[in-house]
């Protein structure tokens, strides 16, 4: 146990720039502690601000209010009730497509497929991770919306399902990269040894390393999915808008994120801004939530000191 | 050069065995006759090809990037000697006769039971029962039954060297092979767990022909019945139990080679 594990143990070790002491010290220091604690007073400031524009909605009781159905802003009903079943809807359905399509991307890549298509599938997924929202949104209102309209001949063709469509190709390199890295890691450790057994590389793939790469799986879909309740322009571009719940997929729907840029794009003034703080309030605890589970998942799947 | 050992009954023929990795020779025109009579020991500086030669036998080589192969091997399979790239051969089927254990013991990172289980549940038709089964058989045959059968369920990684290169044997021996390769199994062991394990070895070379590859002249000595000395991807030497007994021959050998 100790001689397997020993030199990559004390490679972590001593990798780390931290003398004895666990202090840094290079000349820079002070400047990336400033750095780090205000960009941490930012993330704070960021949540006071939301927390005390929303405040008065928790303390006059109009927390009903804020939840109802109704988005009625010239008769004083600002429920947002229906842009945060949209955001669920959209975000969970896309995720629903693009991770199993990920996750067949990555048994692809590593194994299932010809490896002669692996690299450039690879090398398009990563490329996707650099193409700008606004061009997706820009070729599904002109392609897919129209198709749907068409095909479906169901209202305009704005719908959950042109959004999700869209949305899903968007999270997918999210999803594909993190698997990949993982697998990446799991792989090359697992296969020589299986290979050895004369286990096939598909059951090796499917029984041994997948198993084993159970942080990244599970990384992929929350940041996946956080990716996707995050994200607002698909959802403004295609989704329609309509600020009420959806019967079908064919329906418009309203993200939080985009009644929020919808909202603030039109209107300042009336009291009604206030429902806003409420939506980003709930986004932003959302996303802290995410990032809190990632980092629980995480320090559970590689403990931190040398484990044994 | 002449083999030693004369081959009345061979259980493994190389002829002409040329293996390349990216255009570099790794092993040149091996010629190479094994028949019973103990463990087989690959002995020969690093890079000598000892474990190229060893993984050609269970076609592991195909597995790393730039390999070219020409030549024949021939291993005894189902009682007939059989040359193991021919298409009928699959490959998955000849590496379960041809069982391999590593340098570094390489536990799955799950449980101990499930390390054995796994194998056996995705290349043998066995219900769970006869697996099981299976598991204790092997597990005692490795002398390490008594030591893990009370925490089975537990991670196999919290075992102790020694204990892991046992269990990474055990799960060799569940398929049932009938050729054991061994890429130097104590490499990573101190010297109290290389005895245990060599002693094991020689227990197990009743049932199975085992040629084991080993930078250790002193365990070339204990459990080889034929040794084969390779330098520069070539056989230089082999000799059988009469020249391993012979006080002066190996050192000389391998002084010349070292």
């Amino acid at each position: 146990m100790l001689n397997r594990n020993s030199g990559k143990r004390d490679f972590t070790a001593g990798g780390r720039l931290t003398s004895p002491a666990g202090r840094i010290h290079f000349p820079g220091e002070l400047l990336l502690r400033s750095a780090a604690l205000f960009s941490a007073l930012i993330i704070f400031a960021l949540f006071g601000f939301l927390a005390y524009f929303s405040l008065p909605l928790f303390i006059e009781g109009r927390l009903g209010e804020l939840f109802s159905l109704h988005w009625r802003p010239f008769q004083g009903q600002f429920g947002i009730l229906p842009m945060i079943v949209g955001t669920l809807l959209l975000a969970l359905s896309a995720l629903a497509l693009a991770y199993p399509l990920g996750l067949g991307i990555c048994l692809f890549i590593h194994g299932l497929g010809p490896a002669l298509l692996a690299r450039p599938l690879l090398l398009l997924v990563q490329g996707m991770t650099g193409i700008p929202t606004v061009v997706y949104g820009f070729v599904s209102v002109f392609l897919l919306v129209p198709l749907l309209r068409n095909l479906f001949a169901h209202g305009s063709g704005f719908s959950l399902l042109a959004a999700l469509l869209t949305l899903a190709l968007l999270i997918l390199p999210t999803i594909v990269l993190l698997i990949h890295s993982q697998l990446g890691q799991v792989v090359p450790a697992l296969r020589l040894t299986a290979t050895a057994l004369g286990i096939a590389r598909e059951r090796e793939l499917l029984y041994i390393s997948l198993p084993a790469s159970s942080y990244g799986l599970l990384a992929a879909a929350i940041l996946g999915f956080g990716r996707a309740v995050g994200d607002t322009l698909i959802a403004l571009m295609v989704a329609g808008n309509a600020a009420r719940i959806p019967d079908s997929a064919f329906d418009s729907i309203r993200t939080l994120t985009a009644h929020i840029a919808l909202v603030v794009s039109t209107d300042s003034q009336s009291t009604t801004y206030q429902s806003l703080f409420a939506g980003g309030l709930i986004l932003f605890l959302t996303t802290a939530a995410i990032n809190l589970l990632l980092h629980r998942i995480k320090s559970r799947a590689c403990p931190s000191g040398d484990g044994s | 050069m002449e083999p030693t050992v004369t081959a009345d009954k061979p259980f493994c023929l190389i002829a002409d065995l040329h293996v390349a990795f990216h255009g570099r020779p790794v092993l040149k025109a091996i010629d190479l006759s094994l028949d019973s009579g103990g463990i087989t020991v690959l002995l020969g500086p690093s890079g000598s090809g000892k474990t190229t030669l060893l993984r050609a036998l269970n076609r592991l080589n195909e597995d790393f990037p730039g390999h070219l192969r020409s030549g024949r091997i021939q291993l005894r399979l189902a009682g007939e000697l059989q040359e193991i790239h021919q298409p009928e051969i699959s490959v998955t089927a000849l590496r379960r006769q041809v069982g391999m254990v590593f340098q570094t013991p390489n536990v799955l990172p799950t449980s101990i039971q499930r390390n054995l289980l796994l194998p056996l549940k995705l290349v043998t038709d066995l219900d769970r029962e006869e697996r099981e089964a299976r598991i204790e058989e092997v597990l005692r045959e490795v002398h390490l039954w008594s030591e893990v059968k009370e925490r089975l369920k537990e991670s196999a990684t919290i075992l102790s060297g020694g204990q892991q290169q046992r269990l990474c044997l055990a799960r060799t021996l569940a398929l049932k092979p009938h050729y054991l390769l061994l890429d130097e199994p104590t490499a990573s062991l101190d010297f109290k767990t290389s005895r245990a394990i060599e002693d094991l070895l020689l227990e197990l070379q009743e049932n199975y022909r085992i040629i084991a590859v080993s930078h250790s002249l002193r365990q070339a000595r204990k459990i080889a019945g034929r040794i084969i000395v390779m330098k520069d991807g070539e056989i230089v030497h082999q000799l059988d139990r009469e020249g391993i007994a012979c006080p002066e021959t190996l050192p000389q050998l391998l002084e010349e080679l070292f």
